[in-house]
């Protein structure tokens, strides 16, 4: 009888505090759990049908469909007729780091100057942001928490989504360092001064080649600098951003250049050489007209954005849905992201579903959110597919997850912790369903 | 645009790509009218420099706008009955009318005497739950209906009331967080709605996204498990009742116009392209046909540069290249990126 009133207590407040304080992180998952007959997506291609995963203290110990389950009192949870997907991984996001991008107090993207090599989105990354578990309910698991900025604007972490704190949310901390390059398209001046033209109206003001090439070579001449300084063992005077670059420097950190033009582009191919950096190019919706140039280089991309407009007039008016068949097909590595700064990253698999109605396969599109998302971010040795000795992050869904008049998410699992998918939307869906009285046909209709 | 409590009237257009302006109407449809409230109305989100000197600044100007606006109208259009009448009886007595004096035509307060004779509709752009409740009681009390509230993410917390003032509701279906008032917006809303017995519809301001509002209303099966049927509904029949057109679009029936798109797949499913777009039995897009037309434009442009490098190296005289942007109206707080040659309106303008 006590318990079944906590149990009326618990409900009660889960229906009137939406706050979420009451989704709790998981603690961690310790002995062996089986998950049984269902279909496995494993990320890299490749489908198990009627498989099994065998999860022990938080890794993957076994996946196949030749399994033995113990008989006894075994942790089993039968998925039967539903589908297995790795954890979804967003590749570029502020989540945490902007809770209502209208309200500059609870903003910590974007930090002043141009040249922060020292700063680190990490320690801005709020667990207990009401986004993240709306994002979490769609299957994505981990993130990418980058920050903005004009220039050189500091380093990004991956974050695994069901933490007290940043420390333990960190899946890699300070992994990659973001440069935002600048436009190399002349752009015309507005308003009182300039008035909206073009070349006829006065030509362009200034030469954005020019200008965006010197600020490259002054940050040649940083990274040179830096370089020179890493590599003394003790120093007169310490400078911390040009501390701040050597990881980056000795390849330990992914170099992310935020760019969209082909020119952009070609100059971030050029300017990687001197300092053999591991380059990913982000937003990249130009990347399909040198798909083959980034392949020769071994250049990775992350695509910002499949649900846009065509970017010139001449672009045919499907093109951003069709990019990232354009780079499959050159064999370039990439990753599908979102271009919002939130919350429509739970849109991630939609965004790679559009790619398979523009030409991609289904397991090539979930590895563009999943396997491929984890190598261009450097973490594919920890998570990112279903495979042996990688985390248990993965996801249950009774229908095609890149289909949203399918895709269900019923559990999800990060580090084998079985997480609790409630969030403050289904909460508040809950209580203005119990005031129209709309609770029968929900159980006659579950979602 | 969502400025101003009474913004102005709309138009209701087909689109046929390539018509001009006059051409793009849509004959015979009624006319409507654009309301706001909440945030925008009052500059909640824009920067003037020293703040918001305007009124309203608060919901509670915001109302009394409505207040104000209907009081004067009624007077207005008492002042011209009495006019009318008293004209008629010298007409009748054949006196001459030297003396009486026409009210001042005032247009602003037409529109709203439209709207009070169920001439003119309104839709309202709106979000929280006490300003739309605010707007149903200034309507039940002046005696007008608010036709449709759009956007109305917070629709479901007065599903009831609107449904007794009489109202469509037309919403967004998963966008929120971007400011206060879609604090509490959530994607099982038009669900929600629906289930309660209004008419619903989808729809969304984003230019991009509105080419994929079969998707958008897709997503009321995954929150809120709405058949397919009833998510195609949310874009087709249930808008055109809105609008009072539905006897002419909204569904594929003897006599109706022949406004008509071939998917190759549900277009519910995210699987789905449109193959042919057809508006009065006029196909405006063929997709082979579109690819084979994107096919010739390459052909030109590559013909094109072909020949300006060789007038280049001939010496001619050049000018350095300027890409053509477009400018567009966006709604620039829900940072949605439209391409690096799309201008933001708000950018344009300072």
């Amino acid at each position: 009888m006590k318990k079944i009133f906590f149990i009326i207590i618990t409900v009660a407040f889960a229906a009137t505090c939406f706050s979420q304080a009451n989704v709790l992180p998981a603690p961690a998952q310790k002995g062996v759990m089986y998950v049984t007959h269902a279909t496995i997506h494993v990320g890299n291609g490749k489908v198990i049908e009627n498989g099994t995963i065998v999860v022990r203290d938080g890794k993957i110990e076994k996946v196949g469909n030749d399994i033995n389950i113990p008989s006894g009192d075994a942790n089993v949870i039968d998925a039967k007729g539903k589908q297995i997907y790795p954890g979804l991984i967003l590749p570029t996001s502020a989540l945490g780091l902007i809770e209502m991008s209208s309200i500059k107090a609870t903003t910590d993207a974007r930090e002043m100057g141009d040249m922060n090599p020292e700063v680190r989105s990490i320690v801005a990354y709020n667990t207990d942001s009401k986004v993240i578990n709306t994002l979490r309910s769609n299957g994505i698991l981990a993130a990418n928490i980058v920050p903005q900025g004009s220039f050189l604007a500091g380093s990004s972490s991956v974050v695994q989504l069901d933490a007290w704190t940043w420390t333990d949310a960190s899946l890699q901390t300070d992994a990659g360092m973001h440069l935002y390059m600048p436009s190399m398209i002349s752009r015309p001046s507005f308003g009182r001064f300039g008035g909206f033209g073009g070349p006829s109206a006065g030509g362009p003001a200034s030469d954005p080649v020019k200008e965006g090439m010197e600020k490259i070579d002054k940050l040649k001449t940083f990274f040179r600098e830096a370089k020179a300084y890493n590599a003394q063992s003790t120093h007169e005077e310490t400078n911390l951003k040009y501390a701040a670059v050597k990881n980056l420097l000795e390849g330990k950190q992914k170099f992310y250049v935020h760019a969209n033009q082909v020119k952009q582009m070609l100059v971030a191919i050029d300017f990687v050489k001197e300092f053999g950096l591991d380059v990913v190019i982000v937003g990249a919706s130009e990347s399909w007209q040198i798909a083959d140039l980034l392949k020769k280089h071994n250049v990775s991309v992350i695509l910002q954005q499949m649900h846009s407009l065509p970017t010139s007039n001449d672009d045919a008016v499907d093109q951003p849905y069709k990019s990232a068949a354009a780079l499959q097909k050159a064999g370039v590595t990439f990753a599908i992201s979102d271009d919002d700064t939130q919350t429509r990253g739970r849109n991630l698999a939609f965004n790679a579903g559009t790619a398979v109605t523009y030409g991609l396969t289904k397991e090539e599109a979930l590895a563009a959110i999943t396997l491929n998302a984890a190598k261009v971010m450097g973490v594919a040795d920890k998570t990112g597919s279903i495979e042996v000795g990688k985390e248990a992050n993965f996801i249950i869904s009774s229908g095609d997850i890149l289909d949203m008049s399918t895709s269900n998410v019923t559990d999800a699992f990060i580090q084998g912790r079985k997480i609790n998918l409630d969030d403050k939307q289904k909460q508040l869906t809950n209580r203005y369903e119990e005031k129209y009285n709309l609770k029968k046909e929900k159980e006659k209709k579950p979602f | 645009m969502a400025a101003n409590p009474i913004g102005g009237q709309s138009q209701l257009i087909k689109l046929r790509w390539g018509a001009n302006a006059e051409d793009l109407k849509f004959n015979g449809a009624d006319g409507f009218i654009k309301f706001a409230l909440g945030e925008n109305v009052k500059r909640s989100n824009f920067n003037i420099p020293g703040g918001n000197t305007r009124y309203p600044d608060t919901r509670m100007g915001v109302e009394q706008v409505f207040v104000d606006a209907f009081t004067r109208a009624k007077d207005y259009q008492k002042e011209w009955d009495a006019y009318n009448s008293e004209k008629e009886k010298l007409v009748k007595a054949k006196k001459p009318l030297t003396g009486l004096n026409a009210p001042r035509k005032d247009l602003e307060l037409e529109a709203l005497v439209e709207i009070l004779n169920n001439k003119r509709f309104i839709t309202c752009h709106s979000y929280v739950q006490s300003e739309i409740t605010g707007l149903i009681e200034v309507a039940d009390r002046m005696g007008f209906k608010v036709n449709t509230f759009t956007h109305i993410l917070e629709g479901y917390k007065v599903a009831d009331k609107m449904l007794k003032h009489g109202a469509n509701a037309s919403t967004f279906s998963d966008w929120w967080a971007y400011k206060v008032e879609v604090e509490d917006a959530i994607p099982y809303n038009a669900a929600i709605l629906h289930k309660t017995g209004l008419n619903v519809a989808i729809n969304s301001d984003d230019a991009e996204m509105a080419r994929r509002l079969n998707q958008e209303a897709a997503k009321t099966m995954k929150y809120g498990g709405l058949s397919a049927e009833e998510a195609l509904n949310l874009v087709t029949i249930n808008p055109a009742k809105m609008l009072h057109v539905a006897d002419k679009v909204g569904s594929i029936k003897v006599g109706k116009d022949a406004d008509v798109v071939v998917w190759s797949d549900s277009p519910v499913s995210i699987y789905a392209k449109s193959l042919f777009t057809i508006v009065d039995g006029t196909v405006y897009f063929d997709r082979e046909k579109d690819e084979q037309m994107q096919k010739e434009v390459a052909l030109e442009k590559a013909r094109l540069i072909k020949k300006l490098i060789g007038e280049k190296r001939s010496g001619s005289f050049t000018v350095p290249p300027m890409p053509t942007y477009s400018i567009m109206h966006t709604c620039s707080e829900h940072g949605h990126s439209h391409g690096m040659l799309v201008i933001d309106t708000d950018d344009a303008n300072y």
